[in-house]
C-alpha cells in the first residue's frame, strides 16, 4: 500500500482538473466531427426540404431557395402560392420574385435577382409596384435598382381585395418546370 | 525544468499526447476553413488592387496602411499558376497552415514533462485558439496578423534556445516577414529587444541592434509618408456607439489623442479581459439590460480568472530579476506585458480584436507558466481548507471556460462561412450594378461566384439553442 501525503492528493487533483476538461472536450468534438460526416442533414443547419420554392422563400432560408435553384428550378418559372392576406387563401401560380416581394423577404428577392430574373412577364414587372403597396420600401428599391423596373408614379393604383390575386393565374395552368 | 531550452530538447511523450489530443480540433478547423467561402465584400476589391496595381505594393504614399507581402503573396500566386482558381487555393493553403502550424509550434515549443504540465499544457493551447485576436485572424482572406502569429512565436523559440550563428538573420528576417504582412509585426521588436535584456540564451546583442535598427529604419520609412495618413481612417466604438471616421475627425480632430489612447487601450483589454470588442462595451450593455448571452459570461470570466491568474504570477516571478537574475518564468512575463502594450500602440488609429492576436501568443504562453506556477504551489498546499477551494475554483473557471472557446472559434469559422455564402448570394445583384464601370472587379466577382453559392460550404452545428449560446460570439 502506498501512503499518500496530503500535497501529493492536492496536485493530482490540480493535474486531473486541467486534463480532465480538455479531454472531455477532444471527445465531444470528436463526436460531433464524426456526426456532421455522417449525417449532415441531422447534424448541420439548414437542411430543411421544401415542397415547393414558394415554402422555401415564404422561411426566408437561402440554403433552401438555392437548393431549387442549383438543381435546375428556373427563377422565371411560375410557383403555386396561397396566403389569407394575399391571395385570399386561394391557391394561384405567380412569379417567385413577386412572391418574394409580395412576403417582404429582401434577400429572398436579392437571391432571384442574383439567379437571373428575366422580368419578361407584366407580372414579374409588377413585383416593385406591389412592393410599394405593401410598404416594403428596401425592396422596391432594390428592385428598381437592379431590375430598373418602373418608377412609383408609373404604378397603377391598387386594386382592393388580396394583392396577388389580380397578378397570378389560376393553379389549373401547368407550373412552369 | 524551465521554459528555457524546452525546444531543443526531443519532443516529450506528453507533448505527442497533447498533439494527438489536439488533432480533431485541427483536423475541424483546417477542414472548415478549406471549404469557407472567400467573402464578397473582401475579397474582390482586394484582387482588383492586385491586378491593377502591381508594382504600387511597396509605395508607401498609396495607402495610410502597408502590407506589400499580403498583397504580392496574391500577385505572385496568381501570376505564378496563370488562373485565379488556382491562386486562390494555394492562399486558401496559406489561411490554414498558419493557425495550425502555430498551434503545433506551441505545442512544440512548451513540450511539457508529467502530467501537470501537460494539463497546463493542454489548457493552454485552449486558450491560445480561444482568444478573440486568435478567433478574428481567422476571417479569410485577412490573414495578415494569422502569418505575423507563428512567426512571433518562431522567433520566440529561438531566442530562448541556445545561441547559433544564424540567429540573427533569422530573427531579423522572420520579422521584417511578418511586419511586410501588416504593422502588427512590429510587436515582435519589443519581445526580441525584451529578450537580450533578460538574457535570454538564444539571443545576443548583436540580434538586438539589427532587429533595432531595421525597426527603426521601417519606422523612419513609414513616417517620412505620414502626411498622407488621415487622422482617422475606419470606425471606431467609443463606449455603446459606433463613430465613423469622418465624425470622429469633427469630434476629436484638433486633438485625437484621447481617441488614440481609448483605441489603444481597448485593444489590451480585449486581450485581457474579452471586453471591449472594437472598442465597443457590448457585454456590459448587456450586463446593464439584463441580457447577458451564456458565452458573454464565460468569456468575460475565464478572462478575468486568467488574467488575474496572470498578474498574481507576474508580480511574483518579475521583480525577483534584481535579487535572482531573469529567470525564463520572468522574462515570458516581461515579454508579454511589454508585447500587450506593443500591440496596444499599433492600434491607435481604431481597435479591433485581431489587433490583439501577437499579444495572444504571448497571453497564452504567459498562461502555461502561471499556470505550472499554481501547480508547484500545490506542493505546499493541503487538498483542503479555503486556500485549496480557491486555486482549484480558478482552475476550474479557466480551464473548462476556455476549452468552450476553443470549441466556440470552430463553431465560429462555420458562422463565418454561412455569412460568407450568404454575402455571396444576396450582394451580386447590387454589385453588378454598383460597379458596372469597373470590368476587372465584375469579371473577379464572376469568376468567384461558383465557389461563394457552393451548397457544400460548411454549415453551423445543429447544437441545441443552449450550447449555441454559450459557444458564441456570432459573426459581426
Amino acid at each position: 500500500m502506498i501512503a499518500h501525503t496530503p500535497t501529493q492528493g492536492s496536485r493530482r487533483r490540480l493535474a486531473l482538473v486541467l486534463v480532465v476538461p480538455s479531454v472531455l472536450t477532444m471527445f465531444a468534438v470528436l463526436g460531433v466531427e464524426v456526426w456532421r460526416l455522417v449525417s449532415p442533414a441531422g447534424a448541420e443547419t439548414g437542411h430543411r426540404i421544401y415542397g415547393t420554392l414558394g415554402e422555401a422563400i415564404v422561411a426566408d432560408d437561402l440554403r433552401g431557395v438555392m437548393d431549387f435553384l442549383q438543381r435546375g428550378q428556373s427563377p422565371d418559372a411560375l410557383i403555386p402560392v396561397h396566403d389569407p392576406a394575399l391571395t385570399g387563401g386561394r391557391e394561384i401560380l405567380v412569379p417567385p420574385i413577386l412572391w418574394a416581394a409580395a412576403a417582404g423577404r429582401q434577400r429572398m428577392v436579392l437571391a432571384l435577382l442574383g439567379a437571373g430574373v428575366t422580368f419578361e412577364r407584366a407580372a414579374d414587372k409588377a413585383a416593385a409596384c406591389l412592393a410599394d403597396q405593401l410598404a416594403f420600401p428596401e425592396i422596391a428599391t432594390s428592385l428598381r435598382q437592379i431590375a430598373r423596373l418602373p418608377a412609383p408614379s408609373a404604378c397603377p393604383p391598387a386594386p382592393s381585395g388580396p394583392p396577388l390575386l389580380p397578378l397570378g393565374l389560376p393553379t389549373h395552368t401547368q407550373p412552369d418546370r | 525544468m524551465t521554459m528555457s531550452g524546452r525546444s531543443a530538447r526531443g519532443l516529450s511523450r506528453e507533448a505527442r499526447v497533447i498533439a494527438a489530443l489536439w488533432l480533431p480540433w485541427i483536423a475541424a478547423l483546417a477542414l472548415s476553413l478549406w471549404r469557407t467561402p472567400f467573402p464578397v465584400n473582401e475579397t474582390i476589391a482586394l484582387l482588383e488592387d492586385v491586378r491593377n496595381a502591381t508594382r504600387t505594393f511597396f509605395d508607401p504614399t498609396i495607402r495610410a496602411w502597408y502590407r506589400p507581402l499580403f498583397f504580392y503573396t496574391f500577385d505572385w500566386l496568381w501570376r505564378g499558376t496563370g488562373s485565379l482558381d488556382s491562386a486562390m487555393q494555394l492562399f486558401r493553403v496559406i489561411e490554414i497552415v498558419a493557425p495550425v502550424s502555430l498551434v503545433l509550434l506551441f505545442i512544440r515549443h512548451l513540450n511539457p514533462r508529467g502530467w501537470l504540465e501537460a494539463g497546463a499544457a493542454t489548457v493552454a493551447v485552449a486558450i491560445l485558439v480561444g482568444t478573440p485576436g486568435f478567433r478574428q485572424n481567422l476571417e479569410i482572406p485577412l490573414l495578415m496578423t494569422l502569418v505575423g502569429m507563428p512567426l512571433l512565436l518562431l522567433v520566440w523559440m529561438i531566442l530562448t534556445s541556445p545561441l547559433r550563428a544564424w540567429h540573427a538573420v533569422a530573427v531579423v528576417s522572420l520579422t521584417l516577414i511578418a511586419i511586410g504582412y501588416k504593422e502588427q509585426g512590429l510587436a515582435i521588436a519589443p519581445a526580441v529587444v525584451i529578450a537580450w535584456w533578460t538574457r535570454a540564451p538564444g539571443a545576443d546583442s548583436r540580434t538586438a541592434v539589427g532587429l533595432v535598427a531595421a525597426t527603426f529604419g521601417y519606422l523612419a520609412f513609414r513616417f517620412a509618408w505620414n502626411a498622407n495618413w488621415p487622422i482617422f481612417e475606419q470606425s471606431m466604438g467609443l463606449g455603446f456607439q459606433t463613430v465613423e471616421p469622418r465624425d470622429a475627425i469633427a469630434q476629436f480632430g484638433a486633438f485625437p489623442y484621447w481617441m488614440y489612447a481609448y483605441n489603444a487601450l481597448s485593444t489590451m483589454l480585449n486581450v485581457l479581459v474579452s471586453e471591449p470588442t472594437s472598442g465597443l462595451f457590448f457585454i456590459a450593455r448587456d450586463v446593464a439590460y439584463s441580457q447577458v448571452e451564456p458565452w458573454e459570461f464565460v468569456h468575460v470570466t475565464s478572462s478575468v480568472a486568467l488574467t488575474g491568474l496572470i498578474a498574481w504570477w507576474s508580480w511574483r516571478v518579475i521583480p525577483g530579476w534584481r535579487r535572482d537574475g531573469w529567470t525564463p518564468e520572468g522574462r515570458v512575463a516581461l515579454a508579454f506585458w511589454v508585447v500587450l502594450l506593443g500591440s496596444g500602440a499599433l492600434s491607435v488609429k481604431y481597435s479591433r480584436d485581431r489587433l490583439g492576436g501577437m499579444a495572444a501568443v504571448m497571453y497564452a504562453l504567459a498562461a502555461y507558466e502561471a499556470l505550472r506556477s499554481l501547480a508547484s504551489e500545490a506542493r505546499t498546499t493541503p487538498a483542503t481548507g479555503r486556500r485549496w477551494a480557491v486555486m482549484l475554483g480558478m482552475v476550474l473557471t479557466i480551464s473548462i471556460g476556455w476549452h468552450l472557446r476553443a470549441v466556440g472559434t470552430l463553431e465560429w469559422t462555420r458562422r463565418m462561412a454561412e455569412s460568407n455564402y450568404a454575402g455571396w448570394i444576396t450582394q451580386v445583384p447590387t454589385r453588378r450594378v454598383r460597379f458596372a464601370d469597373r470590368p476587372v472587379y465584375l469579371g473577379i466577382m464572376s469568376r468567384m461566384t461558383p465557389q461563394g453559392t457552393a451548397a457544400d460550404s460548411p454549415r453551423p452545428t445543429n447544437y441545441p439553442d443552449v450550447i449555441t449560446r454559450l459557444l458564441g460570439p456570432p459573426v459581426p
